[in-house]
């Protein structure tokens, strides 16, 4: 049987157009792979330098470690793989088995075998200057200059002998992948890629892979038969790229929408943002907000037609009836109506932290131990907001709120409203109408200016952030981080010295989802760093570094 | 909108972490095994929290109770108590608006004493209580010990680190008065009062938790003849 595939894979590995393709890591990847994970050396040790994170304490706990097992190793590069260079992961399922492949560059092939053991090492083949070494399963395969790493898993529930010598056979494959079977040839992995993204990944198809991932995950517990083809997330391929700037970490992924869900989304995304909400936003006085815009006669219209989607998959026996039942909520909700009430499109904004001085009750013992109840104070932090909302429909809230008014749930502030209930919390709550849009905020003097109209408003790039998504999450991590006093949240020590560090520094974060386009979303997380450190990924690498530190 | 409002709710009773609370235990226990019992249960440093949270049904699937709920509970508590021979001068108030339960009643002996401890659990926890005689009196003897066999540590393992960063503020105290003086204590944090007659213990939340310190006390008393 040994014999037999050695014969194969000196067969396999005869031609010289093998070594060849397998100089270039990429080109082997083949078109079949599920998900493609690149990782840019080049720019990353641009960034951080070998020598910096050698000295590092993180690089020192690796290498200490290292130098257990091989104590040849003094700095990472002594690893024996090119580190400035492109690696890869992918992921690839055949005949029922999942293979997780890892290439990465060699610089020095003497170097990265001495990191097996001298007894694994005895195990090496060697055909013509390839080598292999089958550890349990585990395949690794290498040149001079090339490195392929296969782990793989049975998606049966058995696992025989034949499936580990055809795991060899696929990591050797590979090596033949063509220039026609390459990942290359396909144009949504082509037309993701980012030569600027310091890592970047491409997922083929997000519904397969999920269903595979599932599979892969839960092969076991054997629960998922009946949702292990769900197609229901509507997403078709999926990439994205991390970016580390000089004052900014990036990752901004984009979604390909399914065909027969575009219609929906175009429905649902179908909604501007109130630009009257600007008149309302004061840059000075938002530490943290969120807005979302979407239309509420879209999400009611294909609401139903998502539901029965997503039945039909679980439950394809009962197609008619979901069909049916989709079909006569439609015509029961007057989708235009309540857009007019509801418009579809939120602003919260959290404007402050507040202290507050409040009392609570205690108890003071005499030298009998007999308590007496004593009134002691403490502070307390509470939010300052306010939360936007359209409406075109001023008369009929305007009856809702007197309803309110009458069953004692609301008090007439004459042009605006408090919330009675809210008298039960630490914070106040007002309700008021004006230019078509609804406001809840927990600050009075706020909404007299909002009714008044002089509110001042102070928009900054948050204009830009605003009007262009259809979602959007902000906070200012700065100021966050000092408006909550410090002992009011028990943080362990590491905590808290990290908190030290940022308090004077720069922090931001920005998630935003774009509207629909071109069937596509695209969707951003923008952390922004402080601009005098040397770049945002030594400003986060060094913030690890003092959180494993026990200095 | 409900969805909203719990959002906002939540997102006001996550920044009151402070849930600190007080529970004390007072005991007058005479000579003969009878006795009075005063249990004050102390939520208002939290009341902000609570309020908040109270507006919610329930928080990652945990029932928040109602304010008549948590009234009826006291009120079925209190006839239980009632109802137990040996137990009279039952008295129970509940401050919805600071979060303060006091509670009060007389016993005749040490096992009334240990019923009424047992009425505040379920109905599986009051038979457990009652096999393990939370106190106990020897009136030949003169000793009184107050135990419990729970192993909160194994409980507290669950907690969530900031949750337990919020029970350091919390406590537990117990106060006993006897007729006669103490003459020994088992419990290191117990402190006598100057006529000898009275120990005070005050355990924090954690503390107790962590399995580092507890209410357990052995307390010797004076033999008079």
């Amino acid at each position: 049987m040994k014999k037999k595939n050695n014969l194969l894979l000196a067969l396999l590995l005869s031609t010289t157009l093998i070594f060849a393709q397998f100089k270039s890591l990429e080109r082997i990847i083949p078109s079949n792979a599920e998900m493609v994970v690149s990782i840019n050396g080049n720019q990353i040790t641009e960034l951080l330098s070998i020598t910096n994170f050698d000295q590092s304490e993180i690089g020192q706990l690796l290498l200490k470690e290292m130098k257990r097992s091989s104590d040849h190793v003094k700095s990472i590069a002594d690893l024996g793989f090119k580190i400035d260079a492109k690696a890869y992961y992918f992921f690839e399922v055949k005949e029922n088995t999942s293979f997780h492949n890892f290439l990465i560059k060699i610089d020095n092939r003497e170097n990265f075998e001495k990191l097996f053991s001298s007894r694994d090492r005895k195990k090496i083949e060697i055909i013509n200057n390839t080598r292999i070494l089958d550890l349990r399963g585990d395949i690794s395969v290498w040149t001079d200059n090339s490195l392929l790493l296969s782990f793989s898993k049975s998606l049966h529930s058995t696992d025989d002998e034949n499936s580990k010598t055809s795991r060899k056979d696929y990591a050797l494959n590979l090596l033949k992948t063509s220039a026609i079977n390459s990942v290359l040839t396909i144009p949504s992995y082509t037309k993701s890629k980012n030569k600027k993204a310091s890592a970047s990944f491409w997922v083929k198809n997000y519904s397969d892979f999920m269903s595979l991932m599932l599979k892969d995950v839960f092969k076991s517990m054997g629960k998922l038969r009946g949702y292990q083809n769900m197609d229901f997330y509507g997403i078709n391929a999926l990439s994205g790229h991390l970016f580390f700037d000089k004052d900014k970490v990036a990752l901004k992924t984009t979604m390909h929408i399914d065909k027969e869900w575009q219609n929906d989304f175009k429905k649902i995304y179908d909604k501007k943002f109130n630009k009257k909400f600007y008149k309302y936003f004061n840059q000075n006085a938002a530490i943290a907000y969120f807005n979302l815009t979407m239309s509420t006669k879209g999400i009611l219209e294909s609401y139903p037609n998502i539901m029965a989607n997503m039945y039909e998959t679980i439950l394809p026996k009962y197609k008619e009836e979901t069909r049916v039942a989709a079909d006569l909520l439609n015509i029961i909700l007057d989708e235009e109506a309540i857009e007019e009430l509801i418009g579809g499109d939120f602003l919260f904004v959290l404007n402050d932290l507040k202290q507050q001085e409040t009392n609570y009750t205690s108890y003071d013992y005499d030298a009998d131990y007999k308590k007496t109840e004593v009134i002691k104070t403490k502070q307390e932090l509470l939010p300052d907001f306010t939360l936007m909302m359209s409406s075109k429909n001023e008369k009929f809230l305007t009856r809702i709120m007197r309803l309110g008014i009458k069953h004692d749930l609301l008090g007439n502030k004459g042009s605006y409203y408090s919330i009675i209930e809210a008298k039960k919390l630490p914070i106040d709550l007002f309700i008021g109408i004006k230019n078509n849009i609804v406001f809840l905020t927990s600050s009075e003097n706020r909404l007299q200016q909002i009714m008044l109209g002089t509110f001042k408003s102070n928009l900054g790039k948050h204009k830009k952030l605003l009007s262009k998504n259809a979602m959007t999450f902000y906070v200012n991590g700065t100021e966050i981080i000092k408006k909550t006093p410090k002992d009011m949240i028990n943080f362990d020590k590491k905590f808290e010295k990290l908190m030290k560090i940022v308090v004077n520094k720069k922090l931001e974060v920005a998630l935003s989802t774009s509207k629909f386009k071109a069937s596509k979303i695209e969707t951003k997380l923008i952390i922004n760093t402080p601009e005098n450190e040397e770049n945002s990924l030594r400003f986060f690498f060094d913030l690890f570094n003092e959180f494993v530190s026990n200095k | 909108m409900k969805k909203l409002k719990k959002i906002i709710l939540l997102f006001i009773s996550l920044l009151l972490l402070s849930s600190c609370f007080e529970i004390i235990e007072e005991i007058t226990l005479h000579k003969n095994g009878s006795g009075d019992i005063a249990i004050t249960l102390n939520l208002s440093q939290s009341k902000s929290k609570i309020a908040s949270i109270m507006l919610m049904d329930s928080i990652n699937g945990f029932q928040i109770p109602s304010r008549s709920e948590i009234t009826n509970f006291v009120k079925k508590t209190t006839v239980t108590i009632k109802n137990t021979s040996g137990i009279s001068n039952v008295k129970s108030s509940l401050d919805l608006d600071n979060f303060i339960l006091n509670f009060s009643c007389n016993f005749e002996n040490i096992h009334a004493l240990n019923q009424v401890i047992a009425a505040f659990g379920n109905h599986k926890e009051r038979s457990k209580i009652n096999k393990q005689q939370h106190f106990i009196y020897n009136t030949n003897t003169q000793h009184f010990s107050r135990s419990y066999h729970y192993d909160l540590s194994k409980e507290f393992d669950k907690v969530k680190a900031i949750d337990k960063n919020a029970l350091k503020e919390a406590s537990y105290t117990t106060i006993y008065r006897f007729d006669q003086p103490i003459i020994s204590t088992s419990n290191r944090l117990s402190k006598l009062a100057p006529n000898k007659k009275a120990v005070l213990i005050k355990v924090s939340g954690a503390a107790m938790l962590t399995g580092e310190h507890s209410i357990k006390n052995n307390i010797q008393l004076l033999k008079e003849k």
